[in-house]
């Protein structure tokens, strides 16, 4: 179907000017044929006045050629005579069809043929009558009879005459004024008419004005893409089904050491820019990706023009046509260069950090443990010698060993954390924690320990660092409520939505909130060592590994009243 | 001690703990029989020796020594035909798993990792010593 891209205005003032045009059209087709209907009136006037004149003029011969025989008897007018009288009727007849069409003279026609009758009668009885007595021939004459009829024969054929002349002046004017109304309106309407092609000339010339300025908006905006796809700090291409490269930006072809995008378009197959290390995994790679429409984050190294690689990321989705067959890729790739550098600095610093907690599990033990082992041969060989005060120091230095034989194996605990790799699987809980509590209960058989566990919801999570963090928080409970009569421990769990939450609250001493914070750090403490024994390490393992297993712990108090501790663990953890 | 044969076999670069070590198995009697070496070359050398009389009840290894490590000892004496049928304790202050694992792996007899505290350091090694030397029935 025909669709029109010009605005309404335009086309409202284009279909104007046509039917004014059309219009123009009909009304001229319409007077044309008025003027030339006038113009046939015209010559059929002059018809009837010719054979008015030639009717008249055949009268006259009629009477004329009688009158000439009577006084002759000359025979030569008896010719012409017989002539007028056999040809004035049709002569007649001929008129009156002519005048027909005005059918205005019937009346005048009507005694015209009379007249005719008359003439014609009074004529022939005349010449006849001539043919047996002269005499009474001529007294026929000077009845003048046949004078009188033509007389009112001229009469008639003239005013007909002036009618018909009067009728075609009155035609000539009117159609005058015609055309003169005619050629008016025909201005007129071409000057309206010239007036729209002039205001449609303007619209459009406005229309084409805001087409070009979309068109330049167009090309720029364009261009702006293209500089955003080109010059990307990433590289994009596309490949065609054999792995034809049928896009790339610049920064690729910078990457790969090409200067044309035509050395490159439908000529340089991805299997020459796969390093050839790489080739079978991509290989296998590409089929299913072409199968599956996407790829995301596969790693692979490029090779560059010069032979030398690079490490990318690369990223794809796959275009397919409306029948569902793949029509290219749409990739993008990142230089994993830096990456790669930053792992291997990343991979050989774990190793220095290795080699450090290996020596310094090994090597600051040993130390400590001659210090404490040569301070108690001390004490045992030479106590006789010793006074209180000696044994005392020698205490001191014992009971500092083993707190700095505490803090390493702790500090190694916490470092190895990190390091370990987590075994997922679905936690028991209650049955953890129940276990653990009867074994500190055991231990602290004579004091006085109310324990409250609420059934526990199951969670997802190493077994070994989850038990490390009940024991943790258990440990701390059962110790900071160690001055309390009466030890009350609660441990609780309950399912929201993404995650089980549990919690363990006591009434111990708790904690002041501003110093929340401080809780998880390592090595930091908020009760001098006097008061309550431990390296500030247990909860910054606890925080270490719930984090490790993507959850929050945090932790609620008040100094004497008691202290919760919070952790959460989601759903669904580790899959 | 040149005239019988060595029962235990200590093989311990640090001085001083090897001098905790033997004082705890003097206490119980037990350092009778006890060579000490002070790394893995003199002890590679004295167990390969020609001279060699009889074969240790058990051989206490520590793993971190200057030239030659107790990793290296071991697996020189578990790949030996003729030495591997001598017991070896690892002795040693490292908690490392990839030491525990590799020490098993090369077919150690047992691994203790030595306590801080000197009182469990005596316990242990006294437990060592009672149950190699006098528990254990060693091959002939």
């Amino acid at each position: 179907m025909l669709k029109f891209h010009l605005n309404k205005r335009i086309l409202i003032g284009f279909f104007l000017a046509l039917a004014i045009l059309c219009w123009l059209a009909v009304y001229s087709y319409f007077n044309t044929h008025k003027l030339i209907s006038t113009s046939q009136s015209v010559a059929d006037t002059q018809d009837v006045l010719f054979n008015a004149q030639r009717l008249l003029t055949l009268a006259v011969e009629i009477e004329v050629r009688q009158r000439g025989f009577t006084l002759t008897g000359n025979e030569i007018f008896l010719e012409p005579f017989n002539k007028g009288i056999s040809q004035i009727k049709p002569q007649f007849y001929t008129l009156r069809e002519l005048t027909k069409k005005t059918g205005t003279h019937n009346e005048k026609l009507e005694r015209l043929a009379s007249d005719i009758d008359t003439l014609v009668a009074f004529s022939s009885s005349v010449v006849q009558v001539y043919q047996s007595s002269r005499e009474a021939a001529m007294k026929m004459n000077a009845s003048l009879t046949g004078k009188k009829s033509l007389d009112r024969i001229r009469e008639v054929i003239i005013t007909l005459e002036e009618e018909e002349k009067a009728l075609l002046d009155r035609r000539i004017k009117n159609n005058e004024t015609q055309l003169r109304k005619l050629n008016f309106g025909f201005i007129a309407l071409l000057f309206v008419t010239g007036l729209i092609v002039v205001f449609l000339l303007l619209a459009i010339n406005v229309n084409l004005e805001a087409r070009n300025e979309t068109e330049k908006r167009l090309i720029r905006a364009s261009e702006e893409i293209r500089d955003l796809y080109d010059n990307a700090p990433c590289g994009y291409h596309s490949l065609d089904n054999e792995g034809y490269f049928v896009e790339i930006n610049k920064t690729l072809m910078k990457w790969l050491g090409y200067e044309n995008k035509s050395d490159v378009i439908g000529k340089l197959n991805v299997s020459q820019v796969i390093s050839p290390d790489d080739l079978n995994s991509f290989r296998e790679k590409y089929p299913a990706f072409k199968e599956k429409g996407f790829i995301n984050n596969v790693e692979f190294n490029f090779r560059r023009r010069n032979g030398t690689e690079f490490p990318v990321i690369l990223s794809s989705v796959a275009i397919y046509d409306e029948n569902g067959n793949f029509v290219k890729s749409r990739s993008n790739s990142f230089d994993n260069s830096e990456r790669k550098m930053a792992e291997s600095q990343i991979t050989n610093l774990n190793k220095e950090l290795e080699a450090f907690t290996y020596s310094v599990s090994h090597d600051l033990r040993a130390p400590l443990r001659s210090i404490d082992g040569y301070a108690r041969i001390l004490y045992e060989d030479y106590q006789e010698k010793l006074d209180a005060e000696g044994k005392r120091l020698i205490n001191v230095i014992v009971n500092n060993a083993k707190r700095m034989g505490k803090l390493i194996d702790d500090l190694l605990d916490f470092s190895r954390l990190g390091r370990k790799d987590i075994q997922w699987s679905s936690i028991d809980m209650t049955g953890m924690v129940n276990s653990i509590l009867s074994e500190f209960i055991e231990q602290e058989a004579q004091r006085k320990i109310e324990v409250v566990i609420h059934p526990l919801e199951r969670a997802d999570g190493d077994i070994d660092m989850i038990r490390q963090v009940w024991v943790n928080l258990i440990s701390n409970a059962i110790k900071y409520t160690g001055k309390k009569a009466i030890a009350k421990i609660d441990i609780q769990s309950a399912e929201e939505k993404e995650e089980i939450h549990y919690s363990i609250a006591d009434n111990g001493v708790g904690f002041d909130m501003q110093y929340s914070g401080k809780l998880f750090g390592v090595f930091q403490r908020l009760h001098r060592i006097q008061d309550f024994t431990g390296t500030g390490v247990g909860l910054a393992i606890v925080k270490r590994i719930i984090t490790r297993h993507n959850g929050r712990v945090w932790a609620e108090g008040q100094v004497d009243k008691g202290a919760t501790f919070h952790f959460t663990i989601p759903k669904n953890n580790g899959k | 001690m040149e005239n019988n044969a060595v029962e235990i076999l200590l093989v311990e670069d640090n001085l001083d703990d090897a001098g905790l070590t033997i004082r705890a198995l003097k206490k119980y009697n037990l350092a009778n029989n006890l060579l000490h070496l002070q790394d893995g070359e003199e002890a590679l050398n004295f167990i390969f020796s020609e001279k060699l009389a009889g074969i240790p009840k058990v051989i206490l290894l520590d793993l971190k020594m200057p030239k030659v490590d107790g990793i290296e000892v071991l697996r020189k004496l578990k790949s030996d035909e003729e030495k591997r049928i001598i017991p070896v304790v690892v002795l040693t202050s490292s908690r490392e798993e990839r030491d525990i694992v590799e020490s098993y792996k090369l077919g150690v007899n047992a691994y203790i990792v030595k306590p801080v505290d000197f009182d469990k350091f005596v316990k242990a090694i006294s437990e060592i010593g009672f149950f190699w030397l006098l528990l254990n029935q060693p091959p002939k």
